[in-house]
């Protein structure tokens, strides 16, 4: 071999055909150093240990299979051939696999993607969307096979109120992640949901790796409406988790989430209602109160205005009937609902003789609910007859009567200011009286300043409660 | 794009319809509010509270699945 002379091509194919029998398939420990990558795809790096450094290269195949990024300072186990390169008779390794040392290639890459991202801003609070007051329209992807989803619609279905629209992906393996990614596009497309849960039952971190992946990442970030990521268990925490809106410990709690919102919503609006029929009442009472203070010896010139809360109570008893039949209906709701629950339950109602219960409960509940109803009709007509007893028409067809001075509207109430000589006019049931004052006597009444005309038995007249006629018999 | 905005929107009139509709009821709580008043503000209430209860009630229980072309079909899941 010594006297032979070479060509520079032969002498380098021949140092391969070496290097291949004794150097190929081994792996070599290093520090990663001057990092590039062709517009190929191919990675060009160095491995150094103290002084000595090797160069690298990972063709594109087999680089982008690599799960982590390589970075100038990793510490890394490259396993490859070494060849001479022809080209420029330079010796290097070529790298099919690589892992980092201390921490393994997920985990890495996992920091890694994780660190990019944050940097971009991806998982910024600020881009954190509110779940909507409402979220009744429910996109969930997920596998359509798994535990996952059974969970999640076992939760969804304890509320009578949601539509679920479910878009199947694969969530493990190869292909994985561009399989949730597009399903989210579809589902966020669709405009047919207000929320969607990403999914996915508890596994190891391969397992999970899907929910790591950057496409998976995008599509959350880019949905138009509010994600929520139930991936894996408590103690996972994926780069979805970190993308999406709100981040779930399990798909179950994912769904627990919207139902909690959905109540809360319901609670809010059950509340205010029940306040406004309190408050009502409370004012009710109140103006009651008043008059009842106010009553009595006050006499006919408070009429007007004891009409006027009467037709105002009126009005509110009008609306009982109404008020009933939405309780009824509400009511009648909630026991399909109760229904509807209890059948779910397994084996707790052996069809047959208890679901004849069920029906035979709720034909008593609605007769019970409709004598309410009838009471409230009864109670509005008997108020409709008071109000007409109130009538001021009414009190002169009973024989009372009202006297103005003439000319005057306002009833006449104190005898003080009277005359001898003034004309006064009486208002009867059937027409009116024209009398002269002829003589005043003062201090009849029991305040002594009103008039003499038996305030005393009139008082009663007006006295909040049922019967008039009985305590007008006194004339 | 312009769909989904329109369901932000309807949910944001939930939201104003369950505020106003707070507001009355704080409102209704001042004493010195005369009765003719309490009974507006006792019928705007109801009125917005019917409004807030139909729209927690708009869709009913129902689960479907999305096909590739953006279509539903009804999916058929035991949970029990």
């Amino acid at each position: 071999m010594r006297d032979q002379v070479w060509t520079v091509g032969a002498l380098i194919d021949e140092v391969n055909v070496l290097l291949d029998s004794g150097f190929s398939g081994l792996t070599v420990e290093g520090e990663v150093t001057g990092v590039s990558r062709s517009a190929r795809g191919h990675l060009y790096f160095s491995l150094k240990e103290g002084e000595a450094q090797l160069d690298c290269v990972a063709w594109a195949s087999a680089a982008k299979r690599f799960r982590f990024d390589l970075e100038d300072g990793l510490a890394v186990l490259a396993t490859g051939s070494l060849t001479v390169y022809r080209a420029r008779g330079r010796f290097q390794l070529v790298v099919t696999r690589i892992e980092p040392q201390g921490l393994g290639a997920l985990q890495l890459a996992f920091e890694q993607m994780k660190r990019r991202l944050e940097a971009e801003g991806i998982f910024a609070v600020e881009r954190k969307r509110p779940l909507p007051s409402v979220p009744q329209r429910v996109g969930i992807v997920t596998s359509a096979s798994g535990a996952a989803l059974r969970d999640m619609l076992k939760v969804l279905r304890r509320h009578a109120n949601i539509e679920i629209v479910v878009a199947p992906a694969t969530v493990q393996g190869r292909g994985s992640a561009e399989e949730v990614a597009a399903a989210l596009a579809r589902l966020g497309a669709s405009n047919l949901v207000d929320v969607v849960i990403v999914g996915r039952g508890g596994g190891s971190l391969e397992d999970l790796w899907t929910f790591n992946e950057e496409s998976v990442a995008r599509a959350i970030a880019v949905c138009p409406v509010p994600v929520i990521a139930g991936i894996g268990h408590e103690v996972d925490f994926t780069i979805a988790d970190f993308t999406a809106d709100i981040r779930a410990a399990t798909p179950t709690q994912a769904a627990e989430i919207i139902v909690t919102q959905l109540e809360e919503s319901e609670g809010r609006v059950e509340d205010a209602r029940a306040r406004l029929g309190w408050e009502l009442r409370r004012h009710l009472q109140g103006a009651r109160a008043r008059l009842i203070a106010a009553g009595g010896s006050a006499g006919l010139a408070r009429v007007p205005h004891r009409v006027e809360v009467a037709r105002l109570r009126l009005a509110v008893a009008d609306r009982l009937p109404e008020l009933l039949e939405e309780l009824v209906r509400s009511a009648g709701h909630r026991l399909l609902r109760a229904e509807a629950a209890l059948r779910r339950l397994p084996g707790l109602i052996a069809a047959g003789g208890n679901s004849r219960l069920i029906g035979s409960r709720t034909e008593q509940l609605v007769t019970l609910i409709r004598g309410h109803v009838d009471q409230a009709r009864t109670a509005v007509v008997s108020r409709e007859r008071a109000l007409q007893h109130l009538s001021p028409r009414r009190v002169l067809d009973r024989g009372y009567s009202i006297t103005t001075l003439e000319g005057g509207t306002q009833p006449l109430k104190d005898a003080g200011r009277l005359r001898g000589g003034e004309a006064l006019v009486t208002t009867l049931s059937d027409g009116t009286v024209r009398s002269l004052v002829v003589k005043r006597r003062d201090g009849a009444g029991p305040s002594g300043r009103r008039q003499s005309q038996g305030p005393t038995k009139q008082g009663s007249l007006f006295d909040d409660g049922g019967s008039y006629d009985e305590k007008c018999g006194s004339r | 794009m312009t769909k989904n905005v329109e369901v932000v929107e309807a949910d944001d009139r939930f939201e104003d319809q369950l505020e106003r509709l707070e507001d009355i009821v704080g409102r209704l709580e001042d004493d010195t509010v005369g009765l003719e008043q309490a009974l507006d503000l006792f019928e705007q209430g109801m009125s917005l509270a019917g409004k807030c209860r139909s729209r927690l009630e708009r869709v009913e229980q129902r689960v479907s699945k999305l096909l590739e072309a953006g279509t539903t079909e009804e999916m058929d899941i035991e949970t029990s």
